[in-house]
């Protein structure tokens, strides 16, 4: 079995960040993808483009709308090749929302980038409190004027709002449950995801409020999603048992750097660098390296597929 | 099993097997149902 219509490609444009959330776990050195990278991505898609049917192109960071001139290159050159060679192109941004402008939400829809995912910590006290800018500052406020304006026009792209549940902010959260409710209402672009906050392996870890108990965080949860639903917003839906895209033979991160690699999270383990991108678009890869992310479709086991990382 | 892919200069992954059940059951189950990070 040859693995060549399918790719999945998760890149980081920049390495660099301009919120200095608490609970990140990225240390933001590495900064924006240099040219010789974006011409080995535009080259390697080149060369797969006759046998490719999907193309998917996920774009994470450091926050990725701080390259937004890498993205556009990437992203118009993928849709021109799209065309020539007939396969699907889908993108998606993993953002934190404070850079997207009701014209780059238009410009990205034309360049097939139309699934988006901005993070809250609840509402705007909360927020403010774990999401702040480089500098220090407030972040509520533009975020939430960037997805209302969104709101307020025509333009068809879906929004995930990821909200994280801690200790502390069950109260904020239900306050912006109700917040979204008024002023989006029952506007389907918009889906909501709960989820309870983690140690991600960041500097802050040991003194983030993460609930450590499970039935706690099952209940909470519970309690929010029907809010969710009594409030005429909607849920988020991903399958039961969730398989991670690092396990997939036909998937690679590339980092600003030029490095592949698989999980968008453990950026700075070993096991998570298992190649190299050459600007004509070949790519050396691990061998070894690469069969530890993706035995689990070998092995029949469900953990390997859900986490390869955590299931050892 | 595990040991019986190549790989090519672009990443395209050849295995031996027609079937393998892992990723049977993956796409049984549509793919990756992860979103980024949620997956941990």
């Amino acid at each position: 079995m040859i693995y060549n219509r399918n790719l999945r490609l998760d890149i980081l444009p920049t390495e660099e960040c301009n919120f200095r959330c608490v609970y990140c776990y990225e240390n933001f050195k590495i900064k924006k993808m240099d040219d010789k990278v974006i011409e080995g991505i535009k080259n390697l898609i080149l060369a797969r483009s006759k046998t490719l049917k999907n193309l998917e192109i996920n774009w994470f960071g450091g926050e990725p709308m701080l390259a937004y001139d890498v993205i556009k290159d990437i992203m118009e050159y993928s849709k021109y090749l799209s065309i020539r060679y007939n396969f699907k192109l889908t993108s998606s941004m993993t953002t934190n929302g404070s850079l997207l402008t009701i014209k780059k939400f238009k410009e990205l829809y034309e360049l097939y980038v139309r699934w988006f995912q901005i993070s809250f910590d609840g509402d705007k006290d909360n927020h403010n409190k774990f999401r702040i800018t480089r500098e220090k500052t407030d972040t509520f406020d533009i975020i939430y004027n960037n997805i209302l304006n969104l709101h307020k026009s025509n333009i068809n792209s879906d929004i995930v709002i990821r909200l994280h549940l801690n200790k502390n902010n069950y109260q904020s959260i239900y306050n912006f449950i109700d917040r979204l409710s008024l002023d989006i209402g029952n506007d389907n672009r918009f889906k909501i995801f709960i989820r309870e906050l983690s140690r991600l392996g960041g500097t802050n870890d040991k003194k983030l409020p993460v609930i450590d108990n499970q039935n706690e965080i099952n209940y909470l949860l519970k309690k929010l999603r029907d809010r969710i639903k009594k409030s005429g917003l909607h849920i988020y839906k991903i399958n039961n048992i969730e398989m991670c895209y690092a396990a997939s033979m036909s998937q690679y991160l590339i980092r600003a750097n030029g490095y592949i690699g698989k999980c968008t999270v453990a950026l700075y383990d070993d096991k998570n660098i298992i190649g190299k991108i050459n600007s004509d678009g070949t790519i050396i890869i691990d061998k070894d390296k690469l069969k530890y992310w993706i035995r689990g479709n070998f092995s029949n086991n469900i953990g390997e597929l859900k986490c390869p990382l955590k299931y050892v | 099993m595990i040991d019986n892919i190549e790989i090519d200069n672009y990443g395209v992954i050849k295995t031996i097997n027609e079937i393998d059940e892992g990723h049977k059951i993956m796409k049984m189950l549509g793919g990756c149902g992860c979103i980024n990070i949620s997956c941990m």
